[in-house]
């Protein structure tokens, strides 16, 4: 890319372009692979419905919603779906009825499958819920046989045959007049099913109920749930219709229990019997489903991609004009002036490979509308362009800021963060990002965080980069410091008040900058004894406020005198004289003249000044209060008063220029011609 | 004064190399890749802003006004290790 189009965004052309209705389709196609061409919406008012493709666009979403079926179905049987990362082509619009044929079929195949197997849940649920009660019911008869037989004692045998008028003899363990209902409920619900029992029969029925171990699986939802089984003993036709619908109510499900011994083993076989051909060809239906579905999952992907080129395809045909003669297809759309090559490449190949005669026509059109604003990026700056972007895009043919954020954002950050030790964790986490990145590309992971780190690899590669030396600046590696050229205080013990009493380890001393210091700064970097010592942030602050004051000005120039380039690419002399020389002169009389005042008095004071040196800030405020009082001590340079008085009156008057100026000037044109 | 001198002389140096000697070459190498000018204005502007940042820390400590705060403890130390 030369410099200009880095410097800013590309230059934009509008170009009209007559397809062949065969063509369309394919060449739509190829420009979409190459992606270098944004087209007008031809057609703004038409309703969507009355749209010509809207019908190939249903198709498409019908095709969309069968996928999203299948990949359901794929997903719950925990089938891993392929993802080559490979980008099939568009197919024809031929292929798309066997692309529908195909998804037709599965689909078909799919709801069989699982409501035969919904079915046949349902019937082995019943079986075993027989079973149980085949099982548990045995019990409750063989208690109230013994109940029976107790009865017969023949100690009580006269009064119980005298009370029911009944022989003896007859009974064989079968309850006199007593029916019973057996089924299974939710064990959940037994307690207030007992208690609506008692309530409504008068406490003339008895339960009995016993828990079934196992959990049961919920045909529907597929859920494990806790069954009991319970038979009800009751006398009478009116309590059986009552305990009826009472079972009804709670959707309790009832059995026939046949009353004799050998009945109910008869029929415990059978269940038996029965469950295990329902298991085989359960198993058998679950094998079937899993093998369609691993046959489908290994085309998925793919078949989604092509799913959704075609449907973007016919979005975009939906956007062209029909010619007057029904024949072909006028489109309108901006590209890059510089890639009209390859779009006429696209446009050929395209052509040919929908076997149409009549070749595709491009040609530019001169338009007074705004292009929109096409910034060219490689992998490295983009991440930048998307920060520079969420501010605001820029205008067409603006500067376009995005090249130089790549060094200068990094590197502020860098000054607020300062520390080796982190930088370096950074720097090699970003690292491990940028050179695994094909391979983590390919995975396709969809966790939002983890995509906002890997978008960011490289911004992030070179925060700890400019971390690292801004932390070798700061001498800070993991909040300690090193000491690599030898620290510039030399403490002799030879003087009086550095020759230190041993006892006293926590006694404070101030270190006189005037003997100890050997004259040269600590050669990169701040020196190490300032780590050790109580009063490090009176340093530390002094320095890292000139220093962002220092950067913060360089950076507030830079960007006004880019806005010079704008200003002259533009060719808006006006702007130059009533907005960037007033921003400049304003800055420089308050910040620059400031940021000079900090290298001087740097530079000027020593420890040695007999004056204490004037404070900056104070200074400054006093310079805007126009307040002197202070007298010829704190003046740094002779003529200090005249000169920044001078200096405050300037920017003051460049607000009312700034503001004023440019309105003025235009109005007086107006009014009195050019 | 010297060493002053002698620090300032390799930084200055260095950050030249880096951000003015090393843009040519780019010119001259990379004459016909496309991220010529991206690595152009990289080495450039990271050239400035190291090289500023070096210099306000080295010249904030030319003539310190005032000197650490020490306990003896750590005075005592110093005056073993490093002194």
């Amino acid at each position: 890319m030369s410099m200009d189009a880095l410097l800013r965004s590309e230059e934009m052309t509008l170009c009209q372009m007559f397809l062949q209705s065969e063509a369309a389709y394919a060449c739509v196609s190829e420009l979409g692979e190459i992606g270098l061409v944004q087209f007008r919406d031809l057609n703004p008012d038409v309703n969507a419905f009355q749209r010509k493709f809207v019908n190939e666009i249903r198709r498409c979403e019908e095709m969309e919603r069968k996928l999203r079926f299948l990949e359901k179905e794929i997903n719950k049987d925990g089938i891993p779906m392929l993802n080559t990362g490979d980008n099939p082509e568009a197919p024809a619009p031929r292929e798309m009825i066997d692309l529908e044929a195909t998804f037709e079929k599965l689909e078909n195949e799919m709801k069989e499958v699982n409501s035969n197997s919904e079915a046949l849940k349902r019937n082995f649920l019943e079986l075993t819920e027989l079973k149980h009660i085949l099982r548990k019911t045995q019990t409750f008869f063989e208690e109230a046989h013994q109940h029976q037989q107790a009865l017969h004692d023949p100690s009580i045998a006269e009064e119980r045959v005298g009370l029911l008028g009944e022989d003896p003899v007859t009974r064989s363990g079968q309850q006199n007049k007593l029916g019973f209902v057996a089924g299974v409920i939710l064990r959940e619900r037994i307690p207030s099913f007992e208690v609506m029992l008692w309530r409504v029969c008068r406490g003339n029925v008895f339960l009995r109920q016993a828990e079934i171990e196992a959990p049961l699986e919920d045909p529907i939802t597929g859920d494990s749930v806790y069954k009991s089984v319970f038979i009800i003993f009751f006398q009478g036709e009116q309590l059986k219709s009552r305990i009826k619908k009472i079972c009804e109510g709670y959707r309790a499900t009832l059995y026939p229990c046949p009353e004799t011994q050998a009945e109910r083993r008869e029929m415990a076989i059978g269940v038996m019997t029965r469950i295990e051909d329902l298991n085989t060809v359960l198993g058998q239906t679950q094998d079937h489903r899993h093998r369609v579905l691993v046959a489908a999952a290994k085309n998925i992907k793919v078949w989604s991609i092509k799913v959704r080129k075609i449907k973007a395809i016919y979005h975009t045909l939906n956007m062209f004009n029909l010619d007057v003669t029904q024949k072909c297809l006028i489109a309108e759309c901006w590209c890059p002036v510089a890639d009209l090559d390859r779009i006429q490449q696209a446009l050929r190949s395209g052509t040919e490979r929908s076997g149409s005669s009549v070749p595709s026509i491009i040609n530019r059109m001169q338009t007074r509308m705004v292009p929109p604003t096409y910034n060219r990026c490689n992998k490295f700056t983009q991440g930048f362009q998307n920060i520079v972007d969420a501010y605001g895009v820029s205008c067409y043919r603006e500067v376009n800021p995005a090249p130089f954020t790549c060094i200068t954002f990094p590197f502020l950050f860098a000054v607020m963060f300062g520390d080796m030790g982190h930088g370096l964790i950074m720097f090699l986490f970003a690292l491990f990002l940028v050179l695994k990145e094909k391979q983590l590309e390919a995975k396709k992971i969809q966790n939002e965080i983890f995509n906002t780190f890997f978008g960011g690899r490289y911004i992030i590669l070179l925060m700890g980069a400019f971390s690292v030396y801004a932390g070798l600046m700061y001498n800070d590696i993991f909040s300690k410091s090193l000491n690599l050229f030898g620290c510039q205080w030399v403490l002799s013990p030879l003087s009086p008040e550095y020759n230190v009493i041993t006892s006293k380890p926590e006694e404070r001393i101030f270190v006189d900058p005037n003997g100890t210091f050997t004259g040269t700064s600590y050669p990169i970097g701040v020196d190490p004894i300032w780590s050790l010592a109580k009063n490090k942030i009176a340093f530390n602050n002094s320095l890292k406020m000139k220093m962002s004051i220092i950067l913060g000005v360089s950076q507030m120039f830079f960007g006004i005198a880019l806005s010079f380039l704008n200003h002259r690419h533009f060719q808006r002399p006006l702007n130059i004289i009533f907005d960037f020389i007033p921003m400049v002169v304003f800055l420089f009389c308050m910040f620059g003249y400031l940021v000079i005042m900090i290298f001087v008095k740097w530079l000027k004071y020593s420890s040695t000044s007999k004056p204490q040196p004037p404070s900056l800030l104070i200074g400054l405020i006093n310079m805007f209060l126009f307040n002197y009082k202070d007298g010829e001590d704190n003046m740094i340079y002779s003529g200090q008063q005249g000169f920044q008085s001078f200096l405050v009156i300037v920017a003051v008057l460049c607000v009312p220029w700034m503001m004023l100026g440019k309105t003025i000037y235009q109005r007086y044109l107006k009014r009195y011609g050019q | 004064m010297a060493q002053t001198g002698v620090t300032v002389g390799i930084m200055t140096a260095i950050w030249a190399f880096i951000g003015i000697v090393l843009p040519i070459l780019t010119n001259v190498f990379m004459a016909r890749s496309p991220n010529k000018g991206i690595i152009q204005i990289c080495l450039i502007l990271t050239a400035v802003c190291c090289y500023l940042l070096w210099l306000i820390t080295f010249i904030a400590q030319l003539n310190p006004l005032i000197g650490p705060e020490l306990k003896s403890g750590v005075v005592r130390m110093i005056q073993l290790e490093w002194n």
